[in-house]
Parts: structure tokens; sequence; C-alpha cells
């Protein structure tokens, strides 16, 4: 099996890369890695860089990118073996030497790649500490969670009614979320990790001193997951969640997310939650009118 | 002077109590003639009042005898009536005065028995460490806040921090300070004259996160909430209780220099409520008791 150990990076394109990249650097103080003509790297953790950007007249599909465990000729083998297209590139982006080229059931090209380059983190107390999760729109719900499962190895973690589904490659509670669409190929959110509670109010100030980037949704606490959310928008329009105490599940053999207070299961284990109106925000306010 | 308490109107006081001590952790203090009075630790912070809902009356503390008589004497020539209170003074205040505002509103000035002294968080017991530090402030709906504005600043010393109006001039929203705190007292502009809501201070940010985790784990929900206000800039999130009167917790509420100018809001701006979140608040926010 490929089998996906984290989420690498994920691939926008823009009309506009300096909007795009004013916005990382200044609103969401990334680290501007490396920049050419038409795209830009930006990175928040030790990866070279987990978000990539290019200048390009129409969006396209969604474009994620996953650190796989093993080698790349393992995976080139195992996909092979399952009569899955793979593209071997080299040299694809800076920080990466290869990587295989697939595309899930929905068409979404997925980058797999065993290493990235590491970096020395700039000291900085206000930028987010990961790529955490990026939802996305689907067309077939079923059919993609069997492919991210069989084919990546990743684990499924919970639901809500049979529409929205959360799936996990590591220890964090969901890596991707698939949402059914008439419309798919289209990413709902991208969701960044702050340290803590702290760390997420000081985001939201930042947001709140922004005339373009005010909260859309939050800060709540979410249901399937538990974590603390806040919503806001890229110059783009594309939905970026800013959010802390995700569950997690720290041994696939114990089955169940690390106890916390605010669980409503003992012990809180994946599981079908019925849509209703606290499972969006157990502390109350629904999302408003118009976050889609 | 500082705001001491509030007093508020249920309809089932023993319901009344128990909400206010589970939910919003405060502690009994007494017990008068159809009222119950409650406290963040030290005195009275809210008194509940049974038979019907909203203010019954809000009340500041003075400091001594003498400065009680000033204040009568100052409200006596602005033609404000101050009679000695009809209801029963709480179990730890001395003496009391009710002056019935223009809009209603009765507001109560008391001689706390003891000096009021602050909370130590290390001095809590470990079962009242999430209740509040304090009542924080009462925000009143009124027909004509610009009004109650003017008899608290020219009458009673308060000052003005913040007025929040429309372009065509008209006042919104009020919020005035006896202390350094921005605001103790604020009012609304509102078909009726009524109570919008009474809050309390919570120690921090994380203070409020939590307490809307343990408001979950009960399986009630805020109303809206959390957010940064403009003015004052005090983080918010409001709840009903079992009456649907409308409690407020907060936390961060700014600092004011005494001699700082009023700050002016101006117009119908939806970051004026939630500097962070341009959503407006769900239609009930505007609903009084």
């Amino acid at each position: 099996m490929a089998s996906v150990v984290k989420i690498g990076h994920v691939s926008l394109r823009t009309s506009d890369l300096d909007r795009m990249v004013a916005y990382y650097t200044e609103v969401l103080d990334f680290d501007l890695v490396d920049r050419g003509a038409d795209a830009a790297y930006l990175a928040a953790d030790i990866d070279h860089h987990c978000v990539a950007i290019m200048r390009a007249p129409a969006a396209e599909p969604v474009h994620l990118a996953f650190q796989i465990a093993g080698s790349i000729e393992d995976a080139e083998a195992d996909l092979a073996k399952r009569g899955i297209a793979a593209e071997r590139r080299t040299d694809p982006e800076p920080g990466i030497g290869a990587l295989l080229r697939i595309c899930d059931p929905e068409g979404n090209p997925l980058d797999l790649y065993p290493e990235i380059e590491h970096r020395r983190q700039r000291s900085a107390t206000r930028r987010p500490q990961k790529l955490g999760h990026v939802c996305y729109f689907v067309g077939d719900v079923g059919r993609t969670v069997d492919f991210y499962r069989e084919v990546l190895g990743f684990r499924w973690s919970d639901s809500i009614g049979d529409f929205f589904v959360f799936l996990r490659c590591a220890a964090d509670h969901h890596t991707i979320n698939l949402l059914r669409s008439d419309r798919p190929r289209r990413i709902h959110h991208i969701a960044y990790e702050m340290r803590d509670v702290s760390h997420v109010q000081q985001a939201l100030d930042a947001l709140g001193a922004t005339t373009e980037h005010k909260v859309v949704w939050g800060p709540g606490r979410h249901g399937p997951g538990h974590n603390l959310f806040s919503y806001h928008r890229d110059p783009d329009q594309t939905t970026v969640e800013l959010f802390t105490q995700l569950d997690v599940m720290l041994d696939e053999r114990l089955g169940y997310y690390e106890p916390r207070p605010w669980h409503e299961d003992s012990p809180q284990r994946p599981k079908v939650w019925q849509p209703g109106p606290w499972v969006g925000n157990a502390w109350g306010p629904p999302a408003p009118e118009g976050f889609r | 002077m500082r705001l001491d308490h509030a007093a508020i109107r249920v309809s089932d006081i023993e319901r009344a109590v128990a909400w206010y001590r589970e939910v919003l952790g405060l502690v009994e203090t007494g017990r008068g003639d159809g009222s119950v009075h409650l406290g963040c630790g030290e005195g009275t912070d809210l008194a509940l009042v049974a038979g019907g809902v909203g203010l019954d009356h809000f009340a500041y503390a003075v400091g001594s005898g003498e400065e009680l008589a000033g204040v009568r004497r100052q409200l006596h020539r602005a033609g404000l009536e101050a009679r000695e209170t009809v209801h029963d003074p709480e179990p730890d205040v001395t003496a009391a005065v009710d002056v019935s505002l223009p809009s209603g509103h009765l507001l109560q000035l008391v001689m706390p028995r003891s000096s009021p002294t602050y909370l130590h968080p290390s001095e809590r017991t470990p079962s009242a460490a999430h209740a509040p530090l304090d009542v924080d402030h009462v925000n009143l709906a009124a027909r004509d806040p610009n009004g109650l504005a003017m008899i608290l600043t020219t009458h009673l010393a308060f000052r003005l921090s913040d007025v929040h109006r429309m372009e065509d001039g008209s006042v919104v929203g009020v919020w005035l300070r006896q202390g350094e705190r921005h605001h103790d007292f604020a009012a609304l502009a509102h078909r009726r004259d009524a109570l919008h809501h009474v809050a309390f201070s919570l120690a921090s940010a994380t203070a409020m996160l939590e307490f809307a985790d343990r408001l979950a784990a009960r399986g009630q929900h805020a109303e809206y909430g959390i957010g940064r206000h403009g003015p004052g800039a005090n983080l918010f999130l409001y709840l009903r209780d079992p009456d649907g009167n409308r409690v407020e917790v907060t936390a961060e509420m700014a600092l004011v220099p005494e001699t700082a100018p009023t700050r002016i809001w101006v117009g119908k701006d939806p970051y004026i409520i939630d500097v962070w979140a341009p959503y407006a608040p769900p239609k009930e926010f505007w609903e009084v008791t």
C-alpha cells in the first residue's frame, strides 16, 4: 500500500499571485520560501512548504500532496498492481526530489512523495503551526472513501449522516473531509492548526483588524473532531479554518480518541453523527446564512 | 461609586437559583422576603426577585454616609426623587435609597456594610473556581438611551465612554463608566424600557471558552458569541436564563483613562457588535425582558 502518513501541501491556483502571497505572509504570518514569476511556496512548519500557489487563469480540481511511508518504488509497484496509473515526476517543485502523480476517483490530482526538504523555522508567534486538513466536495462519497482507505491507507474517523466523512492518516482526527455535492472537485475549506486557544484568539484579533478577512463563522466547537474552529476567507474567497484542540487517536489499537471533557461519549469512538443543530457548533450559534 | 449588584425578576425563584448556581457558578449569599441573593464570592452580585421577568433594580455602592447624602442632594437638585428603599436591603448593605430614572428603571444607591475588596484566585474554594469574578455591567433597553446617559453623567458623575449613533444622529447605544473599566452601565435603544442583559466578568478568554464547553456539556447553548465587541473591546458570550433574562459572560474589558474623550461609532456596521465577525446576531438577540 502507498501508505499516507501526513498531508504535505495544498496547491492553489490564483489569478492574483501577489495578493495571495500578501495574505499568507501578512495576515497568516507564513514564511515565503520560494517565489518565482508564476509560483510561490509558503511554509508554516519545518517542511519546505505546505502551500503552493500558482498563477493560472482558472481554478483546477482539488490538488493535494501527501507524504507516504516507504520508498517511491514500492508505492509505484503497489499502485501498478492495483491498476492505478501513476506518473513519476523528478524535481517537480522546490524541496521535493520525486513524486508520484495519481488521480482520485473524482479526478482530483494527488501527489505522493516520501521526502520533502526540511527547513529551519523562523521564530514567529502568530503563524499557524501546520497544515491540518483540507475539506473538499465530492460527487460519490462512498467510492472516494473506499479509494482513500484501500489505496492510501486512510482510516474512517466519523461521518455526519451519509454526506460528510472524516478520514485520518495519522493521529489527528481528520486530514481530509469529504462533503457530498453535485458540484464536486472544489475545496470547501483549508484548515491550519494553531497551538492553543490563545493562539486562535491572537489570530482572530489579527483577522478582525483586516477589512477583507473577518470571521465568517466561529469561534465555536465542532461535533466531529471536537476542534475549536474559526473560519474566514482568503483573497480568492476560499474558506480558511484556524483551529485547535482537534481530537487525536494516539494508538489505532485503542480505537478511541484521547479523552477530552467536551466529549459526548465515553470513550469517544468513530461514529455516524445524526445531522442536528449542535453537531456543527456544540456551543450554540449555528453557521450564519451564507456560510457555504 | 461602583456597580454593586443587579436585581432581576424571575417567575420561579428556586429554578432560577439552581440555574444561576449551576450554570453561572454563583453562590448563595442570603435570602430575603421573596428574594435570593447570589454572589461571586464576596458579597451580593445578583439578587433574584420572585415574580415576573426583567430588571427589578441595579445598585451602585457609595463609600460613606456623607457620599450618600451628597448624592441625594445632587439628585434632589436635578429633580430626581431619592427615597428610602422599599425593598429589603441586601443583607450586606446598611443603607439604600431608590432613584426612579425617567425611563422607569430603578437605580439603587447602597452603602455596603464592609468595604468592597477584590477576589483573589488563590482564595477561592475549588468548587467556586469557575465562578465569575464579579458582576460586570448592566445593559438596559431604553427608548431614550441618550437621555439616560445625560442624567448619569450630569448628576451622578458617570463618564461617557462610547456612543453608537446612526448617520442621522439618533443614538442607538451608550456605554458609561464610574471607574476606569470601559463600562459598568450601558443602554441600547429599544421600543420599550426594559433589560437587555446583566454581565458577569470571567478571568480570561480561556475561562470563556471553558464556560462555553461546560454549557454545552449541560446540554445548553449560547444565544450569541463568542466574539469581541467594538465598544469596550470585551469578549462576549450571551445566554438566557430559564425566564429568558439575558446574561453575558465577558472578559478583557478595556481600561479607559479618566480623561479619554468619548469614542463615537457611526452607522449600522455589523463589525461594531463583533469586530471579529461581520454576521449579524440572531434576531432573538434584540428581545428584551
